[in-house]
C-alpha cells in the first residue's frame, strides 16, 4: 500500500464520504484513522470534508453526522486567554451562536473538553483571519445542515438585540452557565445592537396576506421557456419609460401576460392589425374572461416592497434600488417563470446583500430573521435553489442580451444610485449557506 | 440487471464498426497496442497529446497531407504491457456499456452490489495490478476506471478492523502506544454521544 501516494489514498476514502448529501460511513473512518499516520493525515485533511453542495440529511446514522462536524473541525487555534496562544488539542462538546444585528457576523463560541486536561474551556474564534474564516465556515456548514438531526435540544432566547442560540450536546447545566457568562461579558462592551431591530408591526400582515393571496391563487410555476417573451418584456419597458410609468406596472403586466399566455397562445396578441376601438376593447375582453377578472395578483416587486419596509430601508437607497434592478432583469429570465413572486422577492434580498456586503453600511444576514419570521421562508430550505438560478441567469443575460438597453438606461441614472453598473456575484450553495444566513 | 446484459452484447458490434484514425499506444517495454481513437481518447492525457500532436503538425508541413490513414504513436513509460491491456480493456468496454456512477458512502464490500457485473469481474484482480492499475488511471487520466478501482480498495477496507486492514495491505503500524492511545480517545468522542 505504500505504492499509494496520499493523492490516491484521498480518491479512496472519498467513497466513504458523499459531498452530496454529507452522509459519512463514519465506522470506516474511525477505523481508518488507526491504521497509520498516513492514513490518519489524510482523513483528516479538509479537502475530504469539504461540502460544496445544499441538500438535507438522510439516511444518516446520528454518530456519523456528529463525526464529520468534530472531523472538520480540527481546533488547532483559539484567541481566548486560556491557553496562551499556543496549540490546543480539545473535544468538541457543543457550541454557542450568538448573533448580533449590530455587528457584522455571529459570533460562534466552542464548549470544547482540552485532552491533556479535561477541563471544559469557551473557545471564541473571530472572524478576522483567512485561516480562521475557512474553519468557521466548515463547522457552520456542517451545522447548519445537521442540526435538525443530532441537535438534542436548541433554545433560544433574545438578549440586547442579540439571538442567543444555544447548542448542548452535553449537558444543559454546562452550558447554561457558559451563556451567562457571555452574557455577562458581552454586556459591558455592547450598546449599539439595538438600533437595527426596528419592525414596524402593519407589515408583518401585508407580507402574510401577500403570500397568503400567492397561494389562494395558486399559479403554475413549472413553466418554461416562452418564445419572444423577451422582447415582450423590452416593449413593456420601454412603453413605462415613454409614459413615465410606475415600475410596478411592468411587473403587473407581465404577470398577465404570463397568465394569459398559459392558456392562449400569443398568436392571439400579434396575429392582428387592431382596427377600431371596438377590437381593442373586444381584446380586452377575452383577455379579461381568461383571467377570471382576478387582476390584482401579487408581484415580485408588491413582496420586495414589503420586505424593505420590514427592514426600514428607504424607497431611494442604493439597496432598493438594486432590488429592482434586479427584480427587473428577473422579467426577462426564466426563473420569473419557475419561481413564485415571493421566492423571487426573497432571494432578490439575498442577492442584494452579497452585492453590497463589502460596505459597511450592510450589517444585516443575507435573509435576515425577520424576513425568515414574517415570510415563513428559511435560507436553506426555500431560497437557496432560486437565489442561484437567479443570479447564474443574470450573470448570462447581462453577458449576451441586447435587449437589456432600455432596461440598463433606466438604471443607470444618477437618481437611481447608478445600480446597473453594480458587479452582481454569481451564488453557489457554499456561498450562500456559510453567509451565516 | 437484464438490462444491464442485453447492452453487454453491443459490445463486440461496437468494437467492429468503430472505424477512422487508429493510434498506436506504446508501453514500458515498448510494446505496441493499436486502438481506435474513440478508446484512447477516453484517456484525457491521450487526447491532450493529440491536440499537441495536431498543432504541431500544422507547424511543419514536410509531410505527406493525403495519407489517410496516419498513425500516431503515444509513448506510456510510466505504464507497464500486462496494464496497459488491462486499461484499453476498461476503455472498450466502458464505450459499449458505460460504467454506472458509484454510489458514495460505498454500500456493500462486494463491488458486484455496487456497479455492473462485468466491472466488478474486471477488477477482481491480484493487488499488486490493482495498485497499478490504479497509478496508471491517475496518469492516464481516465476518471471513471479511476474511480472503478479506488472504490475497488475502499471496498476492500470496509467492515475490517485497523488490524485486518493493515493485514491485508500489508503496512506496519507506526503509531506509539501514546499516539495510539490519543486516536482512539479522539474517536471515543463520536462513539459515545
Amino acid at each position: 500500500m505504500s505504492l499509494l501516494s496520499a493523492d490516491i489514498l484521498h480518491q479512496v476514502f472519498k467513497f466513504f464520504v458523499s459531498q452530496k448529501n454529507n452522509t459519512v460511513d463514519g465506522e470506516s473512518l474511525i477505523n481508518l484513522t488507526q491504521v497509520c499516520k498516513q492514513w490518519k493525515t489524510v482523513v483528516d485533511s479538509k479537502s475530504l470534508w469539504a461540502t460544496p453542495a445544499a441538500g438535507s440529511v438522510h439516511d444518516t446514522d446520528t454518530n456519523c453526522c456528529l463525526y464529520s462536524v468534530y472531523r472538520s473541525l480540527q481546533i488547532k487555534e483559539e484567541t481566548d486567554s486560556i491557553s496562551n496562544g499556543k496549540s490546543l488539542h480539545a473535544s468538541l462538546i457543543g457550541f454557542v451562536k450568538i448573533k448580533c444585528y449590530g455587528g457584522k457576523y455571529p459570533e460562534l463560541y466552542f464548549f470544547v473538553r482540552e485532552r491533556a486536561t479535561g477541563h471544559k474551556l469557551l473557545l471564541s474564534i473571530n472572524r478576522d483571519g483567512q485561516k480562521r474564516r475557512s474553519l468557521i465556515r466548515e463547522l457552520y456548514v456542517n451545522h447548519f445542515k445537521l442540526k435538525d438531526r443530532f441537535l438534542l435540544k436548541e433554545g433560544i432566547s433574545i438578549w440586547k438585540g442579540r439571538v442567543v442560540q444555544y447548542y448542548p450536546l452535553r449537558t444543559d447545566v454546562e452550558a447554561k452557565s457558559m451563556i451567562d457568562q457571555i452574557s455577562a461579558k458581552r454586556q459591558r462592551s455592547s450598546q449599539n445592537c439595538e438600533a437595527f431591530i426596528i419592525q414596524p408591526s402593519n407589515s408583518f400582515n401585508l407580507v402574510s396576506h401577500l403570500i397568503n393571496l400567492e397561494g389562494v391563487w395558486g399559479m403554475d410555476y413549472g413553466r418554461f421557456h416562452i418564445q419572444g417573451r423577451q422582447h415582450v418584456v423590452d416593449w413593456m419597458a420601454e412603453i413605462a419609460e415613454c409614459f413615465d410609468l410606475e415600475d410596478r406596472i411592468i411587473f403587473q403586466a407581465m404577470l398577465l401576460f404570463d397568465r394569459f399566455i398559459t392558456s392562449n397562445d400569443l398568436n392571439l396578441l400579434t396575429h392582428g392589425n387592431f382596427n377600431g376601438r371596438n377590437q381593442i376593447l373586444a381584446t380586452e375582453t377575452e383577455i379579461l374572461k381568461q383571467l377570471n377578472w382576478k387582476l390584482a395578483y401579487p408581484s415580485s416587486i408588491e413582496f420586495f416592497t414589503a420586505f424593505t419596509t420590514i427592514l426600514g430601508i428607504d424607497k431611494n437607497s442604493q439597496f432598493f434600488c438594486l432590488g429592482c434592478y434586479i427584480l427587473e432583469l428577473s422579467l426577462f429570465l426564466d426563473t420569473n417563470l419557475r419561481y413564485p413572486p415571493s421566492k423571487l422577492a426573497a432571494s432578490s434580498i439575498v442577492l442584494v446583500n452579497f452585492c453590497l456586503r463589502k460596505d459597511s453600511f450592510r450589517t444585516l444576514p443575507v435573509w435576515p430573521e425577520e424576513l425568515e419570521q414574517n415570510s415563513g421562508y428559511q435560507l436553506q430550505d426555500n431560497l437557496v435553489s432560486c437565489a442561484i438560478q437567479l443570479s447564474k441567469e443574470i450573470e448570462d443575460i447581462r453577458i449576451i442580451a441586447p435587449e437589456l438597453k432600455m432596461v440598463h438606461k433606466r438604471y443607470s441614472k444618477p437618481s437611481r444610485h447608478c445600480v446597473a453598473e453594480i458587479y452582481i456575484p454569481v451564488l453557489t450553495s457554499t456561498t450562500i449557506l456559510t453567509a451565516y444566513e | 440487471m437484464d438490462v444491464e446484459d442485453s447492452k453487454e452484447t453491443a459490445a463486440s458490434t461496437a468494437d467492429t464498426s468503430s472505424s477512422g484514425v487508429t493510434i498506436q499506444l506504446i508501453s514500458k517495454e515498448g510494446d505496441k497496442f493499436p486502438v481506435p481513437i474513440t478508446v484512447s481518447n477516453m484517456s484525457e492525457l491521450v487526447k491532450s497529446m493529440m491536440d499537441d500532436k495536431d498543432d504541431d503538425d500544422d507547424d511543419d508541413d514536410d509531410e505527406d497531407d493525403d495519407g489517410k490513414e496516419k498513425i500516431t504513436e503515444i509513448p506510456l513509460p510510466n505504464v507497464k504491457s500486462e496494464v496497459l491491456k488491462k486499461v484499453i480493456e476498461f476503455c472498450e468496454h466502458h464505450l459499449a456499456e458505460p460504467m454506472t456512477e458509484i454510489e458514495k458512502p460505498l454500500k456493500s464490500q462486494n463491488m458486484a452490489d455496487v456497479v455492473q457485473k462485468w466491472y466488478a469481474d474486471f477488477v477482481d484482480l491480484e493487488q499488486v495490478l490493482l495498485f497499478e492499475l490504479i497509478l496508471a488511471a491517475n496518469y492516464m487520466d481516465i476518471k471513471p476506471l479511476l474511480d472503478l478501482t479506488c472504490a475497488t480498495v475502499a471496498s476492500m477496507i470496509k467492515g475490517k478492523t485497523p488490524d485486518e486492514i493493515r493485514a491485508t495491505f500489508n503496512i506496519t503500524n507506526d503509531f506509539s502506544p501514546e499516539e495510539e492511545a490519543q486516536v482512539r480517545e479522539e474517536n471515543k468522542w463520536c462513539e459515545e454521544a
